[in-house]
């Protein structure tokens, strides 16, 4: 697993009328941690659906790696490599820790494509190519009856990629420090593991572009720390891009490489944390036109 | 939880809450094996009871068979369908359709044996197509869809006389043939036709089912469904292709519903429109929810009562059991006259206690009701709550103990 670039050229969405997002241009190298921030509404979660295809652009390019990924479904977007969580946690509440994670193995397990992408000659359309290259059980009736009876005989390649799978989500519990709450039913589990469980569930898809919708919201600041040094060695570890919304200063200053400003849905400024900071658009943004001129302290 | 006034809760709420503490709400797990070889043993002897209790035990038996399949559908993928008898209307008259002799497609060529899995197929295909056009929609509008569903199928074999013989229904239904087990000597008789034979395929057909579907909910799809069920937009996100797999739900419960109609249809060996009413649909879902959503033993304890019970009432023997427990007639006789004595109420016109035994038949719903509603407050997760269910129910006290009831 490595991180992807992510590419947005001109993104747009509209609603009826209300424009939610105007001519995004976002680039963000692999492997880089880009903090998304902006005054509420400013459009952030809906670039984050529009990027996980929950919501279909209205104009622009959504680029992944070297592949135009814009139009795709939710779940094709995430066996390229997308994954999120959400700003209300919004977990499988009433199953445990563990299978939480193994559904977000979902697409890793099962039949894996005995052809690697690379090895298929195109075909000319953009979808046909990306269907193909998608991992996961063949598409289609051929694909479900075959998954049925796979799991109702549970044949000896489907007991490995279970045993595979259980392992690979009990060594994500490890990571985020939840393994001794695996059998745990999520709903009962408290705000802070249940924030960290949702990053698990996310890695599990392995992804390439790591999405984060307020992580650290509602925790207190050693909580925050803690799920900092989680996003860090997630990019270190598992080498993803990540892009993070956010709103405490204090996280952004301390993980975010670069960071994207959106006001009213659109980009207004973007750099260094610090530059970013002392932008005159940013702060007029968060503070109003008669804050600009007094000293500006960024957000906290 | 909605707010409730204090006095309500004190008078009402906490002795229910005792009860249902007492209801064997933590079953020790030593008592399921007990549970589960009193069961066998059960399904063992039932052939050797009297034709009629063979017969309420293979109705048990087919509607536990319906039960596990709507479980697939509403107990794992959280789609509420309310049709479900559509497709154990379609697995009765594929058979029906193709075997019974005044049936205007009536083809000798097929034995049971293919109309069988050919039903199943169909209902299969059916269930897709039902599902393909409700699969955006969610909870009760998907339920009012599929309950239109239902409707659908029954009046289609109403007025496609042609096909289906419209509402004079199809009789003299071909029943399976096990000459092959005969001439083996394995079996007494060359057919089908008896209902100790079609307990015995039901039992076999519902231990089949019982595999299958517990097999998939521990597998894969069984938790892409979970997921579904707990939140379809984070499923998709996970990269759960949610469009797959609630068809994939559709198909199952529907395989399995029209598995129950092909062998019911032989059994009743007359089948019309109104044998498939929404009663159907809604019997099934009840057994499914007081048996406990998403548990095995919880379908089969669920159509115990749901579909026994009502049978059971019916008896004259029951009425005759009933009728050697003079004491509690007359029990019940002094308290009326002691009621009618310190009241104003008239309770004379009551028919003398010693009757109502005989009357069990007529008053069987009234019971059958009062039954269903004392369950559901005693175990509002049904008769035998899924693992998942009770180990809700076994942390939920933690969290609320802290304060005295009410805090909620």
């Amino acid at each position: 697993m490595d991180g992807a670039r992510l590419q947005t050229i001109g993104l747009g969405m509209r609603f009826q009328g209300l424009t939610a997002l105007a001519d995004i241009d976002i680039d963000v190298p692999a492997g880089q941690i880009r903090g998304l921030i902006g005054p509420n509404g400013a459009g952030k979660t809906t670039l984050f659906n529009c990027l996980t295809g929950f919501y279909r652009p209205t104009s622009g390019e959504l680029r992944l790696g070297d592949m135009r990924v814009d139009g795709l479904e939710p779940h094709e977007l995430s066996a390229l490599g997308i994954s999120r969580t959400f700003q209300n946690i919004r977990l499988f509440s009433n199953m445990t820790a563990l299978e939480n994670v193994l559904v977000g193995a979902h697409t890793h397990m099962g039949d894996v494509r005995a052809t690697p992408p690379a090895a298929v000659r195109p075909s000319g359309n953009r979808l046909v190519d990306i269907a193909r290259a998608l991992p996961g059980a063949p598409a289609g009736a051929y694909g479900s009856v075959r998954e049925f009876v796979g799991a109702v005989a549970r044949p000896p390649v489907v007991r490995a990629s279970e045993r595979r799978a259980v392992g690979f989500a009990r060594d994500l519990l490890r990571t985020v420090g939840l393994i001794n709450r695996e059998n745990e039913i999520a709903r009962n589990m408290p705000y802070g593991d249940q924030r960290r469980l949702e990053i698990a569930r996310a890695l599990a898809t392995r992804p390439r572009l790591l999405l984060l919708d307020e992580p650290t919201a509602g925790m207190n600041p050693q909580e925050s720390a803690a799920v900092v040094a989680l996003i860090r060695r997630v990019r270190n570890e598992f080498g993803a891009t990540v892009i993070l919304i956010e709103h405490q200063m204090r996280v952004v200053m301390g993980v975010c490489e670069q960071v994207t400003v959106l006001d009213y849905g659109r980009k207004i400024a973007e750099g260094t944390p610090a530059e970013v900071q002392r932008d005159r658009r940013v702060v007029e943004a968060y503070l109003g036109t008669r804050a600009v001129g007094g000293d500006s302290h960024g957000t906290a | 939880m909605p707010e409730r006034g204090k006095l309500g809760r004190a008078a009402i709420a906490a002795p229910i809450e005792r009860l249902r503490a007492r209801t064997w709400e933590r079953l020790p797990d030593w008592t399921h094996p007990l549970i589960w070889f009193a069961l066998c043993i059960l399904v063992l002897v039932v052939p050797t009871f009297d034709d009629i209790w063979v017969r309420m035990f293979f109705l048990v038996g087919l509607y536990a068979t319906l039960g596990l399949g709507l479980n697939v559908v509403v107990g794992m993928a959280g789609l509420l369908d309310l049709g479900y008898v559509a497709f154990f209307a379609t697995g009765a008259y594929v058979v029906g359709i193709l075997s019974a002799p005044d049936s205007p497609h009536y083809s000798a060529f097929f034995s049971y044996w293919y109309l069988l899995p050919m039903a199943v197929g169909i209902g299969a295909l059916v269930g897709v197509l039902l599902g393909l056009p409700v699969l955006p929609l969610r909870g009760d509008y998907l339920a009012i869809v599929t309950l239109g569903f239902g409707e659908i199928i029954r009046i289609l074999a109403l007025n496609m006389s042609d096909q289906t013989n419209g509402s004079s229904g199809l009789f003299e239904i071909g029943r399976p043939d096990i000459s092959y087990l005969h001439n083996l000597g394995l079996t007494g008789r060359s057919t089908v036709d008896n209902v100790q034979y079609f307990y015995v395929m039901i039992v076999i057909a519902a231990f089949a089912v019982w595999f299958v579907t517990s097999r998939l909910r521990d597998s894969r799809v069984g938790r892409a469904w979970e997921a579904i069920r707990e939140d379809e937009d984070a499923a998709r996100g996970m990269g759960i292709n949610t469009t797959r797999y609630k068809l994939m739900a559709f198909s199952t419960g529907a395989a399995i519903g029209a598995l129950g109609g092909a062998i019911y249809a032989p059994f009743i060996d007359f089948i019309a429109p109104n044998s498939f009413s929404l009663l159907v649909s809604i019997n099934v879902l009840a057994l499914v929810i007081i048996g406990g959503m998403g548990s095995t033993q919880g379908v089969v304890a669920g159509s115990l009562i749901l579909i026994g019970v009502p049978e059971l009432l019916q008896f004259s023997e029951t009425a005759d059991v009933l009728s050697k427990f003079d004491w509690v007639g007359q029990g019940v006789n002094q308290v009326i006259d002691g009621i009618n004595a310190v009241t104003h109420l008239d309770l004379s016109t009551l028919p003398p206690a010693e009757k109502w035994g005989a009357k069990l038949a007529l008053y069987r719903f009234i019971i059958f009701g009062a039954l269903l509603v004392a369950i559901m407050v005693l175990r509002p997760s049904g008769l035998f709550p899924s693992r998942r269910r009770k180990m809700e129910f076994e942390h939920t006290p933690e969290h609320e103990t802290a304060g005295p009831a009410g805090t909620a």
